[in-house]
């Protein structure tokens, strides 16, 4: 049994939690100036480890970075703020922040300012999975290089991404399909808490351990890198329902949280591809 | 001490369905000697009365459940009711468990074996790792819930009264655990609004209303139906160092610092007349003129714009104001160490296995 603790717990430094607030229209630019920035600090001696990226429209639109440091202190911290500063002065938002509606009990943080602390995703980075985290942040700045972050670039990347997960947890086509109308009607069920449920808490029995490449890597070969992972997780897990709902969480929060509608509608889309 | 009895109270208002689905769960994973269940009738209008009547008559005439109806509730009083419960309940050990809540296979045997060893400990759902809904699960001595006097009857609507008798239990000299085992602390999932539509605050709220100062600050101000307001600056402290890379404030700490409020709460009358909004304090008077802008109505004076909070946003309102209240003094019984709350407790009028003959507590 455990002891009711009511005390606060430690604080973990080597974790920070940075939201960059800038308008969504410019997010495509900013993600991959702030990527190549961050790669030019770590060269120069700050001793950054990983980088997760998410996307949030929470309390205003922002970018989310949480950055794991070997050891961090409030200049480098501050070292980076002001290398995101720059990036932001030179891109100026062409949209106005906030106006009414407010969807909070308070206003959203105007464009153009660094936080501290706003999210703190750690608890969803389960053993084995931080690797394919990692990925999808690369996944996410590669892609929206190329296309902005609107409707149609989100639908075009779910897709990707749940092709990858499906075509490697199965070998048949038509286990493809048979999965996917699976899913669709779970998921359709409104079962509001499955996803979370059966991804929140879950930890894979056997950590999945890659070997970090930094290259010039295109997004085809990313998702390929992804889409092993996938396949290592369903290896080790023998349940492609679970690895499939775990990952469709952490795709979830990695572009900000977005409904199940968008899910189901691009599920729907894939067996186009599983024919060919 | 001998194998205790154990009672597990549920005390229920219009909470037919979830009573449906554990009741006769919780029996049957509780059949064990020593072990029984009380369940409250808060002044259910849904047909509870019947359902038992027609589905437990067996576990009724055996005595494993008892079944009490007050019939004088208007809205649902969490501590009141709770109080009730436990008053009622003839066992050594006593416990709670929501309607949504299910006890656990073997959970009485648990809880008999554990209390068997040792009386100064209580156990609680606050704080177990897996879900939030389950936190209201507390089994402590008789003796001890008689001690600290109950739950809080100042306690107003949802939240904080669970560690309310904690930290008391505590301070009385009672060391609280954990529940951790998952299948002690299954529930039924439900939308929060079907926790508190029984409650005095939601169904006293003519409008909320919220003046935004920045991303950290803002003003609420409730209009109550009888004439009267209550205004108070909240400050998110989850975001009010949001500047600094270092001072995290942890989302696990909500039951205490998530929220706070600037300075006190202001208490005064409303009227609307002439789509003009004026509030009354006795000191000072502000009049509000009511547009639409943007599409949303909104109330503005001369230093102060307030907006309706939109109807997604209502519930989480009244819970706002509750817990803010409750929390306030929770603060203020640790403060003092308060280990009794109440002079009177559970106090009414009830009817037992739907007999006439009447209780006085």
């Amino acid at each position: 049994m455990n002891r009711l603790n009511f005390d606060e717990p430690a604080l973990e430094n080597k974790w920070v939690f940075m939201s960059v607030f800038c308008s969504r229209e410019e997010w495509h630019v900013l993600l991959g100036a702030i990527r190549k920035r961050l790669v030019v600090l770590r060269k120069d001696g700050l001793a950054l480890e990983k980088t997760f990226v998410y996307l949030s429209l929470r309390r205003g639109p922002s970018i989310r970075l949480a950055l794991y440091f070997k050891k961090v202190t409030e200049e480098d911290c501050r070292a980076v703020e002001k290398s995101i500063d720059e990036i932001l002065a030179k891109n100026p938002s062409a949209v106005q922040a906030g106006g009414m509606p407010i969807g909070s009990f308070f206003m959203d943080f105007p464009h153009h300012q660094v936080k501290y602390n706003l999210f703190d995703e750690v608890y969803i980075l389960p053993r084995g999975l931080e690797h394919i985290q990692g990925l999808l942040s690369t996944i996410l700045c590669k892609f929206f290089e190329d296309h902005p972050v609107d409707g149609e670039g989100i639908f075009t990347l779910l897709i990707y991404l749940q092709r990858e997960i499906i075509e490697h947890a199965f070998s048949k086509a038509s286990e493809r399909m048979e999965f996917c109308s699976h899913i669709v009607n779970d998921l359709a069920r409104d079962e509001s808490d499955k996803v979370e449920s059966s991804s929140h808490r879950e930890e894979f029995r056997q950590p999945v351990v890659f070997q970090e490449t930094e290259g010039q890597e295109d997004v085809f070969d990313l998702l390929s890198r992804f889409g092993e992972a996938c396949a290592a997780l369903c290896r080790s897990d023998r349940d492609a329902v679970k690895v499939y709902t775990t990952l469709l969480h952490l795709i979830q929060l990695h572009l900000f949280k977005i409904p199940r509608q968008e899910f189901l509608t691009s599920l729907s889309e894939l067996p186009v591809f599983f024919n060919h | 001490m001998a194998k205790p009895v154990v009672c597990f109270c549920t005390v229920v208002m219009n909470r037919l369905t979830h009573v449906k689905q554990t009741l006769g769960v919780n029996l049957r994973d509780n059949h064990a000697d020593g072990i029984q269940f009380i369940l409250l009738d808060y002044t259910s209008r849904d047909g509870l009365e019947e359902y038992i009547k027609d589905n437990f008559q067996s576990a009724l005439d055996s005595e494993r459940l008892v079944y009490y109806r007050y019939p004088s509730a208007t809205v649902f009083n969490r501590s009141h009711s709770r109080n009730m419960a436990f008053r009622l309940a003839q066992g050594d050990i006593v416990a709670n468990v929501d309607a949504d809540n299910y006890a656990g296979p073997g959970f009485g045997v648990y809880v008999q074996s554990l209390f068997q060893d040792r009386t100064n400990v209580c156990l609680t759902g606050l704080g177990n790792p897996w879900t939030g809904e389950a936190s209201g699960k507390l089994c402590t001595t008789k003796e001890d819930f008689l001690k600290v006097s109950g739950y809080d009857e100042t306690f107003e609507g949802y939240g904080f009264e669970d560690y309310d008798i904690v930290n008391r239990l505590r301070f009385s000299g009672c060391e609280p655990f954990t529940i951790t085992n998952p299948s002690f602390l299954r529930v039924e999932t439900h939308k929060i609004g079907e926790r508190i539509v029984n409650e005095s605050l939601i169904r006293e709220i003519e409008n909320i209303l919220v003046h935004f100062i920045d991303p950290h600050k803002s003003k609420l101000l409730y209009l109550l139906a009888d004439g009267s307001f209550r205004t108070a600056t909240v400050v998110n402290m989850f975001t009010i160092n949001s500047d600094q890379p270092f001072k995290i404030v942890q989302d696990h700490s909500y039951p205490t610092i998530h929220f706070n409020i600037e300075g006190d709460w202001e208490c005064g009358t409303w009227s609307l007349v002439d789509q003009e909004l004026r509030l009354e304090n006795g000191i000072l008077s502000k009049t509000f003129h009511s547009r639409v802008s943007a599409g949303r109505r909104s109330f503005k004076g001369e230093s102060h714009e307030y907006y309706q909070v939109t109807s997604a946003l209502q519930l989480d309102a009244v819970i706002f104001y509750t817990q803010l209240h409750n929390r306030q003094i929770m603060m203020d019984n640790v403060a003092r160490q308060r280990i009794r709350v109440n002079k009177v407790f559970g106090a009414g009028t009830v009817y037992k296995n739907f007999q006439n003959e009447s209780i006085e507590l």
